[in-house]
């Protein structure tokens, strides 16, 4: 059985995650499995960011203080890696289409195998090539959670 | 620094500036613990013991399919935002 699975948890995971909007949801699960351990869960300054801005945009609607956000995301850091997401001369590693992807940025500063998104142009790219670095598969939530399934089988 | 505590009703308090705020990561409204620790008074800020679940205690009420298209709709500005930023970044 491998060892514990370490993948980027892209922004709409995280955010739907936190707010376990659907909590038998793909997403909520594969988040919940980061809490708990169970999945390495992989973030970076640039991606949190993004958890912050977003989670910030829906104020209006569930009425979070900043100071509530800003425990959440901090409480985010603490349960997932955070990795610096800045990965020098990037552009000849990975390919053209995923270069100035955040998610393969921290993908590839944490050597996480996954990447998981909702993200329909992301999961486009299916799998990235690295030179010199292991391959980062590119998933959705359904996808991982049959992984993890299989591993503990 | 030094502060002179002024009245408010029959209670004092003390005018904290901007920027000694934005330091402790506090705003206008936030939440603080306020303790006396053997002749000292501290003020720091609340923070929830479990955040993720005081986020999710106030969604009580929200409609799951409006706030998936809000989180939908920001998650896209968001990274269109990142994404300008590391172009930025990395053009330097």
């Amino acid at each position: 059985m491998p060892g514990r699975r370490r993948a980027v948890l892209d922004t709409q995971i995280v955010v739907r995650g936190l707010a376990r909007v659907r909590p038998t949801s793909a997403a909520v699960r594969v988040f919940e499995r980061a809490l708990d351990g169970r999945l390495t869960g992989v973030t970076s300054g640039a991606l949190l960011a993004e958890v912050s801005h977003v989670l910030r945009i829906a104020r209006s609607l569930t009425g979070w203080t900043d100071d509530e956000i800003r425990a959440a995301v901090r409480e985010v850091g603490k349960r997932l890696i955070v990795v610096p997401g800045h990965v020098r001369d990037l552009r000849q590693i990975v390919p053209e289409d995923a270069a100035d992807n955040p998610l393969f940025e921290a993908a590839l500063a944490a050597d996480a195998e996954f990447v998981v998104t909702e993200d329909r142009a992301v999961l486009g790219c299916k799998r990235v090539e690295l030179s010199g670095y292991r391959g980062i598969e590119v998933v959705t939530p359904q996808t991982l959670l049959k992984v993890l399934s299989s591993d503990s089988s | 620094m030094t502060r002179k505590l002024v009245a408010i009703g029959n209670s004092r308090g003390i005018i904290l500036s901007r920027s000694m705020l934005a330091e402790a990561g506090l705003e206008r409204s936030s939440e603080v613990d306020v303790t006396v620790d053997e002749g000292r008074i501290v003020i720091e800020p609340r923070v929830p013991s479990d955040p993720i679940a005081a986020l999710r205690a106030k969604l009580e009420g929200v409609e799951a399919s409006v706030l998936e298209a809000v989180i939908d709709a920001a998650s896209k500005k968001a990274r269109v935002t990142t994404l300008r930023s590391l172009r930025r970044r990395r053009a330097r």
